[in-house]
């Protein structure tokens, strides 16, 4: 235990340096009604970042925000910064389209599209044109399917229908079409909560592999889950991060009575 | 393999460092991927653009129907009279001939008139109803016989939009004004003689030969009685099956058929139920042509299928606890229906009932073929007497060339419009006050 | 108490049947008519004759004259002023559709949806009005510029204004259809850096294609269907033609010129209205079975 706890403490201390993404001061209002304060929290790079906390705690909400997602959402207005590599996105010339290409997102639900699974994941590298000729996607494609281990079980299918796949497939589905546009970042947001335990150690397995590639960030209701997959954790509540740091730290010691409330299961 | 419970342990291979690209920026560089970028950007607008274009065309279409129609028609609201002083001589009252007394006047105030061809342009200035109107006015009054008085008698359609629009070349197109009378009316003008007065015929008559005197009111009291006819057959046809089918029939094979059935006879076009109403009502049956009876009955044939859809959509939107508790209570499935759901759902069945009306309000080709584009003079007293409805109306009217009938269809158009606007006005307030959201 | 249960259950069971009688009965009497018509006219030469003069069959010494029933030159001319009436309704009511569903911000769609609705509820016979009085002098005007001569009655001005007509009715199915899509589709490419166009052309589309089709579907049956915009601007003479200039018939202005007006029921003219109505009603009745065999097929993969 102990010995453990000084590894990372250490492997943490020589990455500060690397904060990938960082917010702010951030709040967020849908109408007028706030939805976040004054939400300052650093995302380091390689690193899995776990948002936990009970619903409406504004765990979505912010994670929309590292993508700029929140746009298509009818009356919501953003203050403070959200910086990626330390440059506001939310600033006028940034460019939404090259943001989310650089910031990819998975969803709760999987949403593989009504196209093959080839389609699905050559989806992204078509529309940036990533590639210059069919190979090269077909490459791609094959690359991206490998990493999620998805591969083996659909090399021979191709061409069938992505949905045509069980739940977890499809979310590995939707992850690795993510990672075919090369993000930096990937934003999860539960992604397990629709899938059965296996299934679920199967993407937390698929997590700990991109961890060494992509910063993630992953929004989790299971505590377990938080604390199996991420190196670093937020909690939040009623809108505010209440704790934040790492993940041992958190789960082990929080600094926050609710924090540990929260974590010991009395309130979520 | 996968031990999905334990905690996984810390990977301690090199991190693969990734060169920081913050490609985010609007300022492009000249990169093959670049130029794709915009191109991307500028499809984006063409598209976005392209959705708002059509949306903009479409209201165009509506603002321009709405303009022309109201620009042409406004003026069918106001009449224009002219104040003649008319000499009742007796002989000539006695001897009907007001025609005759209507014409002297006329060459009362201009003396110079003398050949035929010009006399007959002067006689024209004045409607020919001017005649039934003096008529009238001596029958109300006796006391007039012998006197002379001055009075205002209504103008003829072509002097009127002249005289209102100074339409000067455009009615001489069609012949109707020469120059010696628009010389005339100017000069009448001038003396006070002519005035423009809201035009009480226009509601009060129903159609006439003279466009002056043509109006709306037959045909809007023929409108009401086929439509009185459709809802007194319909309503109550079309939610009793909607009620049966919904909560009653069982679920079969039967079943399915009747509601295919009836939802492919909402799509059927409207002149089908013209050619029933002609084969079955008119010839099978032998019912009074062109009558307001038939006109409702093909009607409501084509409200049926909607005031069903719309009745059984209302019934579905009721939720199941509501009649599970109902039922639990110990009320019968006709009391769970007429005291629960049927009452709950009723906001939704009359809006559906409401756009019913208003759809056959509007409709035209059906009762074209059952004989209601006949001539009606009169409005109709009974539901079999030969009628005609308000769009029918607008169609006989826009045949008619006569620059008079344009501005009578554009003004028929006009009420026929507000019509319908309130009835959805009616619609609408019905589904706000009354809508019960579950 | 029982009694009046049955009584009640008995009425509404009957309301049902007179429902359902009716609607055979459509069927049956413009069926029974038509079949009279074919016992007299070759059912052949009606649906592939080309000449269609119906008038002169009424003299006595030539009744059911065979060729004079020609229906091609009246399908035709229906076909061609569908198709140009699909032609102004198809772009105008997807783009609209695509537009208010996707990139409208709530307000717009607050004060542009009234409008559009206005524009489906105005009655046909106003549209007829807005086609003689405005859109063919204007097209002739346009076409006089480009140095084309438009007839006063040409398929032109009739499908451009029944177009007008169909629009809306295209557009709210088109929208219905569209907001069907899953939000999650259309997020999931979001997040991926594609534009709306892109989200909606590669995505909401491929996924919304059947709504959409059965969308066109349901409007070209209410063009062959439509009466009172062509009687009005279209023409009486039956011409085989496919030019758009020129003025053409359609099944419905047949109907309408064969059966208004004063006339013995019981001879070949009026029946082969009848003949040309049931041809419509099939016509209609395929279209919009196939409407909703297609949709049904398109709910049952997102339920």
């Amino acid at each position: 235990m102990n010995t453990k706890k000084k590894t990372i403490d250490t492997h943490t201390d020589n990455d500060k340096s690397e904060i990938r993404m960082k917010t702010q001061s951030l709040s967020v209002f849908y109408n007028n009604e706030q939805a976040l304060f004054d939400v300052s929290l650093d995302i380091y790079n390689n690193r899995v970042t776990a948002l936990i906390g009970p619903s409406g705690c504004g765990k979505s909400t912010f994670m929309r925000c590292l993508n700029r997602m929140n746009d298509y959402v009818e009356g919501c207005r953003i203050t403070g910064k959200v910086r990626l590599d330390g440059f506001n996105i939310y600033k006028d010339n940034v460019d939404t389209i090259l943001l989310r290409q650089k910031v990819g997102m998975v969803f709760q639900k999987p949403n593989p599209f009504p196209k093959s699974i080839f389609e699905n994941v050559a989806y992204g590298p078509k529309i940036h044109k990533l590639t210059s000729n069919k190979d090269e996607l077909e490459a791609l494609v094959v690359k991206s399917l490998k990493r999620v281990g998805l591969w083996e079980e659909v090399a021979d299918r191709l061409s069938s229908p992505g949905t045509s796949l069980s739940g977890g497939q499809q979310q590995r589905l939707c992850i690795a079409r993510a990672i075919a546009t090369e993000p930096e970042v990937i934003l999860m947001d539960e992604p397990c909560s629709a899938l059965d335990p296996i299934a679920t150690a199967r993407i937390e397995e698929l997590i700990a592999e991109l961890e060494q590639r992509y910063t993630i960030v992953i929004i989790t209701h299971s505590m377990q889950q938080a604390e199996r997959v991420s190196d670093q954790t937020a909690f939040f509540h009623m809108g505010k991060i209440i704790e934040s740091g790492n993940t041992e730290k958190i789960f082990n010691d929080p600094d926050n009575q609710k924090t540990k409330d929260y974590i010991g299961g009395k309130f979520g | 393999m996968i031990k999905p419970f334990e905690r996984r342990r810390r990977i301690t291979v090199q991190r693969i460092k990734k060169k920081k690209s913050p490609f985010i920026y609007k300022s492009y560089s000249k990169k093959p991927k670049h130029t794709w970028l915009k191109k991307r950007k500028a499809a984006e607008r063409r598209f976005r653009n392209a959705g708002l274009i059509s949306i903009l065309i479409a209201a165009l279409f509506l603002v321009s129907l709405v303009f022309n129609i109201v620009s042409s028609g406004y003026s069918a609201f106001t009449g224009t009279q002219i104040k003649l002083s008319i000499t009742f001589q007796t002989d000539l009252v006695e001897n009907d001939a007001y025609r005759k007394i209507i014409q002297n006047a006329l060459l009362d105030v201009f003396p110079d008139v003398k050949t035929r061809k010009e006399k007959r342009a002067l006689f024209v200035l004045t409607s020919r109803n001017a005649v039934y109107e003096l008529r009238d006015l001596v029958a109300q009054d006796p006391e007039l016989i012998g006197t002379k008085k001055d009075i205002w008698l209504p103008a003829a359609s072509a002097v009127s939009i002249f005289y209102k629009q100074r339409l000067l070349e455009e009615s001489q197109r069609i012949g109707k004004i020469n120059g010696d009378q628009a010389k005339w009316i100017t000069l009448l003008a001038q003396s006070q003689r002519m005035k423009v007065k809201f035009n009480m015929p226009f509601f009060q008559n129903g159609d006439s030969r003279e466009a002056e005197q043509a109006g709306i009111f037959a045909s809007t009291v023929g409108s009401f009685f086929t439509i009185l006819v459709c809802i007194m057959l319909a309503f109550p046809l079309g939610v009793a099956t909607a009620i049966y089918l919904e909560e009653f029939a069982p679920k079969n094979w039967i079943t399915s058929v009747i509601e295919i059935n009836i939802n492919n006879l909402a799509a059927v076009p409207s002149i089908i139920f013209g050619l029933l109403g002609l084969s079955i009502y008119l010839n099978f049956f032998g019912m009074p042509r062109s009558s307001s009876l038939v006109g409702g009955m093909v009607l409501a044939l084509l409200i049926l299928p909607v005031i069903v859809i719309s009745t059984r959509n209302a019934l579905q939107a009721v939720p199941q606890s509501i009649r599970d508790a109902a039922i639990a209570l110990g009320a019968t499935p006709t009391q769970v229906v007429f005291h629960h759901t049927l009452i709950y759902a009723l906001p939704g069945v009359m809006t559906g009932v409401i756009l019913g009306v208003a759809r056959a309000f509007g409709e035209t080709a059906p009762l074209l073929m059952i004989g209601m584009v006949a001539f009606i003079a009169d409005a109709p007293k009974n539901f079999t007497d030969p009628a005609t409805t308000l769009p029918i109306q607008v169609y006989l009217w826009a045949n008619n060339p006569e620059l008079g009938f344009v501005e009578k269809t554009a003004a028929a158009i006009m009420v026929l419009l507000g019509f319908m606007i309130l009835i959805n006005l009616l619609a609408v307030y019905v589904r706000k006050r009354y809508e019960i959201k579950w | 108490m029982a009694k009046c249960e049955r009584l009640i259950r008995a009425s509404l069971l009957a309301c049902t049947m007179l429902s359902v009688m009716i609607t055979v009965l459509v069927v049956a009497s413009v069926f029974s008519e038509t079949m009279r018509f074919f016992s007299n006219v070759s059912a052949f030469d009606f649906f592939f004759g080309t000449e269609w003069s119906p008038q002169t069959a009424m003299r006595a010494d030539q009744a059911g004259g065979s060729g004079t029933f020609g229906a091609v030159p009246v399908f035709l001319g229906t076909f061609l002023v569908t198709l140009i009436a699909m032609a102004v309704a198809a772009p105008l009511g997807l783009f609209s559709a695509i537009y208010l569903a996707v990139y409208a911000s709530p307000r717009f769609r607050l004060w542009i949806k009234p409008v559009l609705e206005i524009l489906a509820g105005v009655p046909s016979v106003v549209y007829g009005y807005f086609a003689v009085i405005t859109m063919a002098p204007m097209l002739r005007a346009g076409g006089e510029m480009l140095g084309l001569s438009i007839a006063s009655e040409s398929a032109l001005t009739a499908g451009t204004v029944m177009g007008i007509m169909i629009t809306p009715y295209v557009m709210s199915i088109s929208e219905d259809v569209i907001s069907a899509v899953p939000k999650s589709l259309s997020l999931g490419s979001l997040a991926m850096g594609a534009t709306q166009s892109e989200t909606v052309k590669k995505v909401i589309l491929p996924a919304a294609l059947p709504g959409v089709v059965s969308a066109l579907l349901l409007g070209i049956s209410r063009g062959v269907g439509e009466t009172m915009v062509v009687v009005m601007a279209a023409g009486m003479a039956a011409k085989l033609t496919v030019n758009p200039l020129e003025s053409v018939t359609t099944a419905t202005v047949q109907i309408m010129t064969l059966l208004v007006g004063d006339h013995e029921f019981d001879s070949d003219k009026t029946r082969a209205a009848f003949a040309l109505g049931f041809s419509l009603f099939i016509m209609t009745l395929f279209l919009n079975i196939l409407a909703v065999i297609i949709v049904k097929k398109y709910r049952e993969r997102y339920d």
